[in-house]
């Protein structure tokens, strides 16, 4: 009987190829050992070369859906558009006072100095109650009269004070630079992105230290305190983010090793494992930069990934060596034999892996299709690493005494867990197991129904909510009359005709469309200055507080417009939408108002119209080709719109994947098992999982978004693995002529131990993330440690309950005879 | 239309039941798709003249510019932008939009008794209510404005060269040369206006009867009609107002009419409108609005000039009232209080009692510092509009803001 459980426990039942290519590939590596060592040693030092070439990637548009038709647009006028994107905000505050102190001058004055020579500061932009360029006006008699709002007489005195005051007042400036509270101002800082001496783009990260140490760490205090916010900061914020991810990794690498050799208690079976899987590492980034793909901060979380599929596939070789030597092999037989027990489990739980993260190639963003490619050639590498070299490795080093007790022990031991889980493998308790799964799903997909696409908190949503940026950026929304939330529409026309009164009308007309919809705020564009700017040239009459059709007026109303309002040849202007937040709801109805007036708005001409020049157009209209000047609304920008348009494809997207997904790791199970009792028993259990994690997902207020949608693949795409290994285990001890009953508990106290420790390893590689301060990869985290932990549970729970109804032992022990008869296949 | 809905919302009934998601939601949508399969088979794709855009519907028009606000007997109407008229039974508490033919900004609306009522505005428009302030309909617009104004030059070029040719005195025919060469000017430019399609902008209404009425505003634009707006007539000519300064507001004095305009213009006429007579003021700002509170005439404007007459305005002294904010509208309640509303959230009241001669001044500025355009009288208190929309101050509430 021991002969014979021996025999079909390590021969492969299952093959990928044909039955005599495996033991050829056996062959053919451990024969050749020195060599297929001396080969892989040397890919591993290029690698190790390409791995110094990688670099962080930091440009924003892997990380929006490009090919959408609202990012189409932007990059259109990306380049018209980007002014303003580059600029931070400093809000000095004095606490607990309001600014119109000498102390809080001094200090703002000495911090206004301090950024002006800052390296990357656009000096003549910059704006505070310090700048020259901040000015009161009124109309008087004779007209406009005006000066900077700190006087040059200014002195610190009360009467110089009391001046201040008053000008800040007339200056226009409450809610824009000085708080609606008057407990605070700005310094609106614009940044030059390219040095023009060096043409090097400037460093976010550098610049965000420079600013933290210059501005906060210097003038931060009890009575001043410091607020800053700005698309560069943020960047800057999120690059420390990323970096401090390399600890993360360090944190996990020894988490790892501790439960390694508290697992198998032999130093070589930790070590090996572990540095196997570095090398997966090293390979797979190495290949990404020889291929020319960079880090970005998704894919800097792939390492992760490898490392911890490596060990846990690493370790069911360990535990394979472990069994064989101690039935007496010696290092190189017991290699072999774990090779030759686990290498089609092995390959075939890595290939559905890879192909698990393929799927994401469907999602048209960058960076998911990055991270696709990345996790895919990562997991390709462990097949090598973990698969191949490891067991040589381990021919020549072997177990140590020690492990190889400690693995004899362990199955020869019959710990209750396993008894009591095993019993699950009966009838008795499998409907019991099986109805609670089927009432967890219920009440999961119930729950699920109310998920949300999106994201669905305040703030920048890359960062955490408790975060500095996003505490400053709370302070801005609050104190000023501004929302970070902004959806951008461009209005198109031919050359020089932005400002006609048929765009500028249509415009006016848009902005007052939008402002009555749920969740704006307030509009801005070009009609907004030459509304002011008429009413100002009016004697401030509230009267003309409206569009002239007076072309000579538009024209002069608009001659100061600040230039993000319109393009060099005024063929573009963009209307500014400001939302109460970025909630999905909330942009869904933006858009589609905005949508809405378009249908009904644009003009239905040939495209070389817009931006095509005047003599065009009236030429056309002399032909009668067109009525009247062309316009044309175009969606969208700001960040509201990117997102608006990134949640529509991760909308569109999201049930292709979770269908390509399980159609990938159905067809993989399905050709190795060759039986669709199965492939069900595999499945479900995953199934299970996948809703439970959406359910999970709002009970965390965690919407479907670009960072969350991976991890439903990759907890398909890992989680099939831990059925993998137990069906393949199970199926051969049933036809080894055990009951079902006994061959699970058969199965557990072989493969048990390994699968729960794989289940633990994969949930510590990913749970550190949680930590992490960019909020995404802490969702990411949260969601991928469950589904990780729950798809093992689900694997040694409801596998065998579900065996017990679906699988005929009778029929399977009936099928291998008929296929293999008597003899076992390739000795 | 509305049976269709009728039927729609009784099956939308049946629909929420099978719905298992936001029934109210999926219900609205199926609205919102009817609402735009049927407009848009009735409204003109592509973008229309504002003067031939009806308003839309909207539920903020009292939250947004709001530029005059007037009285059609018990009813409250204002209007504002986008062709808003908004009107309200419950002095200021709530208020319903009216249904306007046009887009633009209108800028003031004056009922002749609680029926019949006009409101006019920018691109010339002057709009008719016969049913105090719900409908609206286009009586006159800046296309016919300009026309007449074309007219009016033509006829009077003819006038004077006829003159011209009439003229033996070499002073005179020198004298016609300067008025035909201004003439010809002002011909020129309204003809550039019909060219280009540039429109001026009306500033006030006043109607003294069902009849008989009156639209002033931009470049000295002076218009009247006494057949209740079927045909109005360009009577800019009258004035005495050779550098078409623009004509704020005619306030009707006692039995006195008053127009004051830009940079310190005032004239007066003492004979309804026969003839007309330059005032002159120690000041030459410019002026938004003249009131009567008592015998005394008050005249406002920029920078919180106020001057008052007491003799029908042949005299006139400034009244300091301590508010450099400019004022450009003003109302007289019941009790003879008047409010000066204008820039930055600016409430001037004046209080005149029986002892002394000045009156008592108190200014109140509203929190936010938007500009007010208009007031009314509302109980004890106010209601003000302007940039910011329609905002009720009681009497409690601006006794607290001014400190009492």
């Amino acid at each position: 009987m021991a002969e014979q459980k021996h025999h079909y426990s390590t021969e492969p039942e299952h093959y990928i190829l044909s039955p005599e290519t495996e033991p050829f590939l056996e062959r053919v590596l451990f024969n050749n050992r020195q060599v297929v060592v001396a080969i892989l040693a040397l890919l591993t030092l290029v690698f190790a070369w390409g791995m110094t070439q990688i670099r962080l990637d930091s440009s924003i548009e892997k990380y929006i859906p490009l090919q959408h038709e609202y990012v189409q647009n932007y990059l259109v006028h990306k380049d018209d558009l980007n002014s303003g994107i580059a600029n931070i905000k400093i809000a000095v505050e004095a606490s607990g006072g309001d600014i119109f102190t000498r102390e809080y001058m001094e200090t703002l004055s000495k911090i206004n100095d301090e950024v002006f020579f800052i390296p990357g500061v656009d000096r003549s932009g910059m704006q505070s109650l310090w700048t020259p360029n901040t000015r009161w006006t009124e109309v008087t008699e004779e007209g406009f009269q005006g000066g900077p709002v700190i006087p040059s007489t200014y002195d610190g005195g009360e009467h110089s004070l009391q001046q201040v005051r008053e000008n800040v007042l007339k200056s226009g400036q409450v809610g824009r630079l000085v708080a609606n509270n008057f407990s605070s101002s700005i310094i609106d800082v614009p940044l030059i992105e390219r040095d023009p001496q060096t043409g090097e783009k400037l460093n976010y990260q550098a610049f965000s230290h420079e600013v933290e140490k210059r501005v906060r760490d210097q003038y931060g205090s009890d009575s001043i305190r410091i607020y800053v916010t700005g698309t560069p900061k943020k960047l800057g914020d999120l690059l420390d983010g990323a970096v401090s991810i390399g600890y993360f990794f360090l944190a996990a690498i020894g988490m790892t090793a501790i439960l390694l050799f508290w697992y198998s208690r032999c130093i070589r079976g930790t070590i090996v494992p572990i540095v196997a899987s570095l090398v997966a590492v090293v390979w797979q980034l190495g290949a990404l930069a020889l291929m020319g793909f960079s880090i970005d901060l998704y894919s800097v979380l792939v390492p992760f990934l490898v490392f911890a599929i490596g060990i846990s596939h690493g370790v069911q070789i360990i535990n394979g060596i472990a069994i064989e030597s101690g039935k007496g092999a010696n290092e190189l037989q017991a290699s072999r034999h774990a090779f030759r027990g686990l290498y089609v489990p092995g390959m075939l739980a890595l290939l559905s892996d890879a192909m698990g993260f393929l799927t994401l190639l469907f999602i048209d963003i960058g960076v998911i299709q990055e991270l696709a490619i990345a996790a895919s050639v990562g997991v390709a590498m462990i097949i090598i690493t973990n698969l191949v070299l490891l067991p040589i490795a381990m021919s020549w080093l072997g177990i140590s005494r020690s492990g190889v007790v400690h693995a004899e022990r362990s199955e020869q031991s019959d710990p209750v867990h396993w008894r009591v889980l095993s019993g699950f493998a009966s009838r008795k308790a499998a409907p019991a197991v099986i109805l609670l799964a089927v009432a967890l799903g219920g009440f999961g997909y119930h729950y699920s129904q109310d998920l949300k696409i999106g994201d669905l908190d305040k703030g920048a949503p890359e960062l955490r909510a408790d975060s500095r940026y996003n505490l400053d950026n709370d302070f801005m929304v609050s104190n000023y009359s501004t929302s970070s939330d902004v959806l951008v529409v461009m209005v198109e026309t031919p050359v020089e005709m932005c400002n006609s009164f048929k765009a500028m009308d249509i415009m006016d007309r848009f902005m007052w469309h939008m402002e009555n919809q749920p969740g704006v705020q307030s509009t801005v564009s070009l009609v907004t200055v030459s509304r002011l700017v008429t009413k100002a040239m009016n004697e401030g009459n509230l009267n003309w507080y409206a569009l002239s059709r007076n072309q000579t007026i538009l024209n002069t109303s608009i001659q100061r417009a600040p230039g993000s309002l319109l393009n060099s040849n005024c063929s573009m202007a963009p209307v500014v939408i400001y939302l109460n937040d970025h909630k999905a709801e909330t942009l869904q109805t933006a858009v589609e108002a905005a949508e809405l007036f378009k249908s009904r708005y644009d003009d239905q001409v040939d495209d070389m119209y817009f931006g095509a020049k005047a003599e065009i157009i009236d030429a056309a209209i002399a032909d009668g080709k067109l009525d009247s000047v062309p316009v044309r609304l175009q969606l969208a920008s700001g960040n509201a719109g990117i997102e608006a348009a990134t949640n529509q494809v991760i909308e569109a997207s999201q049930d292709t994947m979770l269908i390509f997904v399980y159609v990938v790791v159905f067809s993989l199970c399905l050709l190795t098992f060759r039986s669709l009792a199965a492939v069900a028993c595999i499945l479900l259990p995953l199934a299970l999982t996948s809703i439970l994690g959406q359910a999970l997902m709002t009970a965390l207020g965690i919407g479907v978004k670009v960072a969350t949608l991976p991890v439903i693949a990759l907890g398909v795409g890992i989680g099939v693995d831990y059925g993998i290994y137990i069906y393949n285990r199970l199926e051969a001890m049933i036809i080894a002529g055990y009951d079902l009953k006994e061959a699970y508990w058969r199965t557990l106290r072989s493969t048990g131990k390994a699968v729960s420790f794989t289940g633990v390893t994969l949930a510590i590689g990913v749970a550190t993330w949680i930590f992490s301060p960019i909020k995404f990869q802490a969702d990411m985290g949260i969601l991928l440690t469950f589904m990780f932990l729950w798809n093992m549970l689900g694997a040694l729970v409801l596998l065998p309950a579900l065996a017990s109804f679906l699988l005929n032992p009778e029929a399977i022990r009936r099928r291998h005879d008929k296929r293999h008869g008597e003899v076992p296949p390739a000795a | 239309m509305r049976s269709v809905l009728e039927c729609l919302s009784r099956k939308g009934s049946g629909l929420s039941l099978l719905s298992t998601q936001n029934p109210v939601r999926r219900l609205s949508g199926i609205f919102v798709a009817l609402a735009i399969s049927l407009s848009s088979s009735t409204v003109l794709a592509g973008w229309t003249d504002p003067l031939d855009t009806p308003a839309a519907a909207t539920e903020k028009a009292h939250q947004t510019l709001l530029l005059d606000v007037t009285r059609a007997g018990d009813r409250l109407v204002a209007v504002g932008a986008y062709g808003h008229v908004i009107y309200s039974d419950d002095n200021g508490q709530s208020w319903k939009q009216g249904k306007v033919p046009v887009t633009v900004t209108l800028t003031a609306v004056d009922f002749a008794d609680a029926q019949y009522g006009w409101a006019v505005g920018h691109d010339g428009i002057i709009l008719a209510s016969q049913d105090g302030g719900l409908s609206w309909n286009k009586q006159f617009d800046g296309y016919l404005a300009n026309e007449a104004l074309v007219a009016a030059a033509e006829k009077r070029t003819r006038e004077l060269e006829q003159q011209q040719t009439e003229a033996t005195d070499p002073q005179l025919q020198e004298d016609l040369d300067y008025q035909l060469e201004d003439a010809l000017m002002a011909l020129d430019d309204a003809r550039y206006d019909v060219e280009q399609g540039s429109t001026k902008p009306f500033l006030d209404v006043l109607f003294l009867s069902r009849n008989d009425g009156f639209a002033l505003g931009a470049y000295g634009m002076l218009f009247r009609t006494r057949d209740g707006g079927k045909s109005w007539h360009d009577i800019a000519a009258d004035l005495p107002n050779p550098d078409k300064m623009h004509l704020s507001q005619l306030a009707v004095l006692g039995d006195d009419w008053l127009i004051v305009g830009e940079m310190g213009l005032v004239i007066r006429s003492r004979d309804y409108g026969q003839s007309w007579e330059r005032l002159e003021l120690p000041y030459d700002g410019s002026l938004f609005g003249a009131v009567q509170s008592g015998q005394d005439w008050l005249v406002f404007g920029l920078r919180g000039n106020v001057f008052t007459s007491s003799d029908h305005g042949d005299s006139w002294r400034q009244l300091p009232t301590g508010s450099e904010q400019t004022l450009l509208s003003g109302s007289v309640a019941r009790n003879g209080a008047v409010a000066l509303v204008g820039n930055a959230g600016t409430l001037v009241t004046l209080e005149r009692d029986n002892v002394s001669s000045t009156p008592l001044i108190r200014i109140m500025t509203l929190e936010g510092r938007s500009g007010l355009a208009a007031g009314a009288a509302v109980g004890d208190g106010w209601l003000v509009v302007g940039e910011a929309g329609a905002r009720a101050i009681s009497a409690s509430e601006f006794k607290q803001s001014v400190g009492e």
